[in-house]
């Protein structure tokens, strides 16, 4: 378990949905899951905060043998990132201010604004097509944490309250 | 020290709490945290910061816990920010998995829907930070942003290794942005 989720985390560059192709790509191979159980696990993963590597590290984990199963899984999701960056910070904070290291990542920043405005527009799209209203809660965590510099941990928790209610009132 | 580290882990905390839909989506959480709330980092140590976890393996959220704990507590400080950032999503999967004991599909389904008009903000949010800086670095640096727009959707290559593409830029930048 330890292993299945070190050489995947290992590889993975970005986290998010594309871990979770992966780790189905691997769980294909092995055939030892309920491909039913295992839909159910991503879409629990995906519906809770944090890495997605990590909900679906400490779910399958945990499927297979139990609470210990589920720490180790986590700990191969997140040693590699942990000892890659903590082996670089020293560099980083050392020689971020040089020109040239400072050029280098502002290339990738560039490169980087590219990826996060293709995935804005794919991902405003189909949230936004559909139901008129689900332009409020998008509007709402803008302004609220981008403008007003709300805590985000307040905005989060009351956009989502009002998702909530508008569901159920919609719903009846 | 054990103030700084308990500050890192409440941060880091909170950054869990709320950072539904992963990957960049946390971005806005993590700069608050780190930039607005705290001033640990000014706004192009906070850029530098997200380049590096786009050239390093691992989800973004844990990429900048790690390196946010080092710069401000050294070791400690990456162990205990990443640890912290892990422990809420677990404790929220915990929970729910100790009251429902098996969750309906259709209802995470459902959750998951009325979540995703709040990631698509949380990800608009994402992206000003690194474009107002990347248009600030110049004609050169905003050149390639034109140009990673065009490669990411018509190349295929790096549409499936964007990470390839921004070591490229990378290099280019060492030459013509440094």
């Amino acid at each position: 378990m330890f292993l299945f989720f070190f050489k995947i985390s290992g590889v993975t560059f970005g986290g998010g949905i594309v871990i979770l192709g992966l780790v189905q790509l691997e769980e294909e191979k092995r055939r030892d899951i309920d491909p039913e159980l295992f839909a159910d696990m991503v879409s629990l993963a995906a519906s809770m905060p944090g890495p997605m590597a990590v909900s679906i590290a400490w779910l399958m984990g945990r499927h297979y043998r139990g609470t210990t199963g589920a720490v180790t899984a986590v700990a191969g999701a997140i040693l590699p990132p942990f000892l890659i960056i903590l082996f670089l910070s020293p560099f980083i904070i050392k020689y971020s201010d040089t020109p040239a290291v400072a050029g280098f990542f502002r290339g990738v920043l560039a490169g980087t604004s590219a990826i996060i405005a293709l995935v804005i527009t794919d991902n405003v799209k189909s949230a936004l097509l559909g139901k008129w209203w689900n332009i409020v809660p998008f509007a709402l965590v803008i302004s609220l944490i981008g403008a007003l510099h709300i805590h985000p941990l307040a905005a989060m928790a009351g956009v989502i309250a009002l998702q909530y209610f508008h569901e159920r009132v919609t719903a009846k | 020290m054990t103030a700084k580290l308990l500050q890192l882990i409440w941060a880091f905390m909170q950054v869990g709490i709320t950072a539904f839909g992963g990957g960049l989506s946390t971005l806005p959480l993590i700069e608050y945290q780190l930039v607005i709330k705290n001033g640990w980092m000014t706004a192009e140590q906070f850029n530098q910061m997200v380049a590096i976890s786009q050239v390093t393996p691992g989800p973004v959220a844990i990429n900048a816990a790690t390196f946010a704990g080092y710069q401000q507590a050294g070791f400690l400080g990456a162990l205990f920010s990443t640890l912290a950032l892990i422990c809420a999503p677990i404790a929220a999967l915990s929970l729910i998995l100790f009251a429902l004991k098996r969750v309906s599909p259709e209802r995470s389904k459902a959750f998951k829907l009325m979540l995703r008009p709040v990631v698509a903000g949380l990800l608009t949010l994402s992206i000003f930070s690194p474009l107002t800086s990347t248009l600030r670095n110049g004609v050169a640096a905003a050149a390639l942003f034109a140009a990673g727009l065009a490669l990411i959707k018509y190349c295929r290559f790096f549409k499936e290794y964007p990470a390839a593409m921004l070591i490229i830029f990378g290099i280019f930048g060492t030459v013509f942005l440094s």
